[in-house]
C-alpha cells in the first residue's frame, strides 16, 4: 500500500472512531437523560404512595379512636364494661393460664 | 513558457501556501490558546454559568414528627397534602376567563367562593391561591379540570385523627406548620425539624432531569414526641369531666391522672374543649388548659396536707384528740364553720367529716411558718415545670402577710389558690410515700429513624413527708370514702381508695369578698390505697346542681379510676401487682399491723380459707380495723360491705360460715372509746404555744387575738367551706 492509501485509510479510521465516539456519548447522554426523568417520575410516585400510607394511618387512628368504638360499642351493639370481679389479668409473658374462669 | 516565468511563478506558489499556512496556523493557534483560555482559566466562570441556566435551588421543608401516645398510637400526624394555586397571567394568555374559571374550581373545592376568586383571578398577579390543603379528591378533581395555568403545589397538613382527645395537651399548629400551643408549641424546634436547600437539575420546562436529590426524606423530618398519656384513660378521664360538667351545668372542669411512683401523667382533661383541626371555631377560653393554667380555692383537699405536715413536725399524732367547738370557732371577727356539730374528733376523723375547725386547730398548733413551709413543699405556690405553656403557679402568700384569720383559713384551703396538676401532684406524695415528683408528659423523644434521642426520667423535687407519716396520712383518708366519709361516693368496688373532697366557695374577683352560689367542688385521690398505681384529681367550677366535692367529682373519679384500673391490668383484691421494693411489699399500715401482732401475715390472709371449688370459709374479722377486715374477705374472695366506722363489731355471715365465693359479708364497725386529752404543742395563730387545754377552750379565746380582714384572692368577707356527703 503506498503511503497515501495507508494514510487515507488511518484517516477514515480515525473520523469513523471518532464519530462512533461521539454518538456513543450522545446515546449514553440521552439514555442518562432518559433515566433521569423515569427515576423523577418514579420517586413522585413512591412519595404518592408514601402520602396515600400516611392518609390511611390517619383514617385508620380516627377509626380506632376510643370516642368512635365506643359510639358504636355501646349503643350499636348493647356492649358494656364487665363488672369489676368479671375481669382476669392475663400477663404478658407470664406463660401460663390465667387464673380465674375465662367467658 | 520560459524557463524565467516558470520559476517566477513556482516562487510566487511557495509565498502563497507560506502565507496561506501562517495564517492558518496562527488562526489555528488562536483557536488553540482561547480553547485553553476556556478550558482552564476561565473554566469555573463558565461552569457556574451553565449550572445557572439549568440548575434550580429547591427547597425542601421538613415534615413534622408525629405526637403518638405511651402505646404508640398517633395523636398528632403531618400528611403531605396539595395546595391548588393559579397564575392570572397564563390565565388571561391561554383566553379563559377568570369567572368560568373560578366557577368550576369552586364546583369541585368545598368552601371555595367562586365571585372571590373570580376577583382574585382576574388580578394582575402571577400566584394566588386558589385553596390549600385540599383533600386527594378534591385534587384530582381539579386535576380533571385542565385548566390551563392552574396547578398544584404539595404542602404539609397537620392531622389530629382524635379530634378533641387530649386537645389541651398536644395544643395546635398554624397553616405554616408552626406550633402555637400545648406541646406543639413548646416542643416546635423538635418537631419542625430542619429546612434545606439543594440544587436539581432542570429542562427547559422545569422539569427535574436528574430525578430529585437523593436525599433520605427522613433526615428532613422532625423527631417524634412518644407521650405518657393512655388514650384509653385520656378518653376515659374526657368523657367523665363532660359529661358531669354537662349534667351538673357546670361552667368548666378539668382532671389529671398521673401515675405517682413515676410523676408521669397518664391523662389530662380540659372543658370546654375544642377540636385542634380547626381551632380557629372555638373560642379563646374553649382553648385553655385548666388542669395547668386555671388555678382556684382548693378547699378542704388542702386539709390531708395540713395534717401531714403536723404529723410530719410531730406536734399531733394519729390518735390526738382534737376539740373542734361544736363546729365553730370565732378567729377575730370572723366565725369558722363546720358543716355539723363535731366536739372532739382525731385527725382521720377530721378529714373523714372534713372538719374546718378541727383542721384550722391543726394548722394553729403547726404554726403560720410551719404551715406554709408545708404548703410550699407540696408544691404550691410554684410551678410544677410541666412542659406545657401558661402554667399558673398559684397563689400562697408568706406568711409575714398572713392576718390571724388567713393562717385558720389556709390550712383548709382557702385563700389561696393551686392548680389541678399541683393538687394531683401533691396527693402523689401521700401515695408515693413522701417524694414530690416532677410531671413528665414527653417519655421519650426518637429521631425521624427511630432511635431514641431523648428518655425522660424519674426526678424527685425534694422528700416532704417521712415515709411512716405518708402511710399513716393514706389510712386516714381512706376513711374519707368509707359510707360515713363525704367522698363515698368516690368508693371503687373491689379497691380501696383513699383521697378527699373539696367544696369551696369562689373569690368574686371584681366586687371582692366570695360569691354566693358560686362554688369550686373537687376530689383528689388514689386508687387502690394500698398499692396506689393512679392519682386522680377532679375539678369542676360553679356546677349549679349538687354542688359538692363527694357528690359531683367524687363520681367522675370513680368512674376514671374503673377504667385506669382496668387499663393498666390491677386486678381486684390482689396485693402483689406491682413489684416495689421491700418497704412497698405490704399494704400500708399493714406492715406494723403485722409487726405488732394485730394482722395475720399478708400471705396467711391471701391465702387463708380459699376453697379451689368456689366455696370460701369466712374469716373472723371483728376487732379488725375496717380496711384489714376488707383485705382478708377480699383475700378470701368475699366481699365486705361496711355499716359505721372504726373497728369491727360484728358481722353477717359470721366467722367459720361455709359460702359461695363472691358472697357480700355485712361488717358492723364502731368507734373506739375515747381517749383523754393530750397536749398539742404548737403556736396559735397569734404565735403562741397552746396546750389542748387552749384548743378545747372557748372560741373566743383565740378570736381575741385574731384581727384584720381575710385576705384571700379577692376576700373581705370570710369563705365558707362546706362538705356534704
Amino acid at each position: 500500500m503506498s503511503p497515501r492509501r495507508r494514510f487515507l485509510a488511518l484517516w477514515t479510521a480515525a473520523v469513523v472512531a471518532a464519530t462512533c465516539a461521539f454518538v456513543v456519548h450522545l446515546a449514553l447522554r440521552f439514555e442518562t437523560v432518559r433515566l433521569g426523568y423515569a427515576v423523577g417520575e418514579a420517586r413522585r410516585a413512591q412519595r404518592q404512595w408514601l402520602d396515600r400510607h400516611r392518609w390511611l394511618t390517619v383514617e385508620a387512628a380516627s377509626l380506632r379512636a376510643p370516642a368512635r368504638i365506643e359510639a358504636i360499642a355501646r349503643p350499636l351493639l348493647g356492649m358494656d364494661a364487665p363488672p369489676v370481679h368479671d375481669v382476669v389479668v392475663v400477663r404478658e409473658g407470664g406463660g401460663g393460664v390465667p387464673r380465674g374462669r375465662l367467658r | 513558457m520560459s524557463g524565467a516565468s516558470l520559476a517566477t511563478s513556482q516562487r510566487w506558489t511557495r509565498v502563497r501556501v507560506g502565507v496561506l499556512t501562517a495564517l492558518m496556523s496562527l488562526g489555528a493557534g488562536l483557536v488553540a490558546r482561547r480553547a485553553v483560555q476556556l478550558g482552564l482559566d476561565a473554566s469555573p466562570l463558565l461552569r457556574e454559568m451553565a449550572e445557572e441556566q439549568a440548575l434550580r435551588e429547591v427547597r425542601l421543608s421538613p415534615r413534622r414528627g408525629s405526637i403518638v401516645d405511651r402505646h404508640g398510637a398517633p395523636l398528632a400526624v403531618s400528611v403531605d397534602v396539595e395546595s391548588v394555586w393559579a397564575d392570572p397571567r397564563t390565565l388571561r394568555e391561554a383566553g379563559v376567563e377568570p369567572a368560568a374559571a373560578a366557577a368550576r374550581l369552586a364546583s369541585v373545592l368545598d368552601g371555595v367562593d367562586a365571585a372571590a376568586l373570580a376577583r382574585r383571578l382576574a388580578s394582575d398577579r402571577s400566584f394566588v391561591w386558589v385553596a390549600r390543603r385540599v383533600t386527594p379528591r378534591e385534587a384530582d378533581a381539579v386535576r380533571a379540570l385542565r385548566i390551563p395555568g392552574v396547578a398544584m403545589q404539595r404542602e404539609a397538613r397537620r392531622y389530629y385523627p382524635h379530634r378533641e382527645l387530649a386537645a389541651h395537651v398536644l395544643g395546635y399548629a398554624d397553616v405554616d406548620g408552626i406550633g402555637l400551643d400545648g406541646l406543639e408549641l413548646t416542643y416546635d424546634a423538635r418537631l419542625r425539624g430542619s429546612t434545606r436547600t439543594v440544587r436539581v437539575l432542570r429542562d427547559r420546562t422545569g422539569r427535574v432531569v436528574f430525578g430529585e436529590p437523593w436525599l433520605d426524606e427522613r433526615s428532613l423530618r422532625g423527631d417524634d414526641l412518644e407521650l405518657t398519656l393512655d388514650r384509653t384513660i385520656q378518653h376515659a378521664a374526657e368523657r367523665e369531666l363532660g359529661l358531669a360538667v354537662q349534667t351538673l351545668e357546670a361552667r368548666a372542669g378539668s382532671v389529671v391522672v398521673l401515675d405517682p411512683h413515676t410523676g408521669e401523667l397518664l391523662a389530662m382533661a380540659s372543658r370546654p374543649t375544642f377540636n385542634p383541626n380547626e381551632p380557629g371555631a372555638a373560642p379563646l377560653s374553649a382553648r385553655r388548659n385548666r388542669a395547668v393554667g386555671e388555678r382556684f380555692e382548693p378547699g378542704s383537699t388542702i386539709k390531708p396536707f395540713t395534717v401531714a405536715g403536723a404529723l410530719a413536725a410531730g406536734v399531733i399524732e394519729a390518735d390526738t384528740p382534737i376539740d373542734c367547738g361544736g363546729g365553730r370557732l370565732q378567729v377575730a371577727d370572723h366565725v369558722l364553720h363546720d358543716a355539723r356539730r363535731f366536739d372532739v374528733l382525731r385527725p382521720a376523723q377530721i378529714l373523714q367529716y372534713s372538719s374546718n375547725v378541727g383542721t384550722a386547730r391543726i394548722g394553729a398548733a403547726l404554726g403560720r411558718e410551719r404551715l406554709y413551709e408545708t404548703l410550699r413543699a407540696f408544691g404550691f405556690g410554684a410551678r410544677t415545670g410541666i412542659a406545657l405553656p401558661g402554667e399558673a403557679a398559684g397563689t400562697l402568700r408568706h406568711p409575714r402577710t398572713w392576718y390571724d384569720v388567713d393562717a385558720a383559713t389556709i390550712a383548709f384551703g382557702q385563700g389561696m389558690s393551686a392548680t389541678t396538676l399541683q393538687l394531683a401532684l401533691a396527693m402523689a406524695v401521700i401515695a408515693n410515700g413522701g417524694e414530690l415528683l416532677e410531671p413528665v408528659l414527653v417519655r421519650r423523644i426518637r429521631a425521624p429513624d427511630g432511635t431514641v434521642v431523648e428518655t425522660a426520667e424519674r426526678r424527685v423535687r425534694r422528700r416532704v413527708l417521712p415515709r411512716s407519716v405518708a402511710r399513716q396520712v393514706a389510712d386516714m383518708l381512706v376513711a374519707v370514702t368509707g359510707p360515713e366519709g363525704t367522698g363515698s361516693q368516690a368508693a371503687v368496688e373491689g379497691h380501696l381508695v383513699a383521697g378527699k373532697t373539696g367544696t369551696a366557695q369562689k373569690a368574686d374577683e371584681v366586687a371582692g369578698g366570695y360569691r354566693e352560689g358560686a362554688w369550686v367542688v373537687s376530689f383528689v385521690g388514689f386508687v387502690p390505697a394500698d398499692r396506689p398505681r393512679v392519682v386522680i384529681a377532679v375539678v369542676l367550677d360553679e356546677p349549679v346542681v349538687l354542688a359538692s366535692g363527694g357528690g359531683a367529682a367524687g363520681p367522675v373519679f370513680r368512674r376514671i379510676a374503673e377504667v385506669a384500673l382496668r387499663q393498666l391490668g390491677v386486678p381486684v383484691g390482689r396485693l402483689d401487682d406491682r413489684p416495689t421494693d421491700a418497704g412497698r411489699a405490704m399494704p400500708r399500715g399493714a406492715a406494723q399491723q403485722a409487726a405488732d401482732g394485730s394482722t395475720p401475715p399478708l400471705e396467711a390472709v391471701r391465702h387463708a380459707s380459699r376453697d379451689p371449688e368456689g366455696r370460701s370459709t369466712v374469716p373472723d374479722v371483728v376487732g379488725r380495723g375496717a380496711r384489714t377486715a376488707m383485705r382478708m374477705l377480699l383475700a378470701a374472695g368475699l366481699e365486705a360491705s361496711l355499716r359505721g366506722v372504726g373497728r369491727v363489731v360484728a358481722q353477717q355471715p359470721a366467722a367459720g360460715a361455709d359460702v359461695p365465693r363472691g358472697t357480700r359479708v355485712v361488717l358492723t364497725l364502731r368507734e373506739p372509746v375515747e381517749a383523754s386529752p393530750v397536749t398539742i404543742h404548737g403556736p396559735l395563730p397569734s404565735g403562741e404555744s397552746r396546750s389542748s387545754q387552749a384548743a378545747v377552750s372557748p372560741p373566743h379565746e383565740v378570736g381575741a387575738r385574731a384581727r384584720g380582714e381575710p385576705s384571700g384572692p379577692a376576700g373581705r368577707s370570710l369563705p365558707r367551706e362546706r362538705e356534704r356527703p
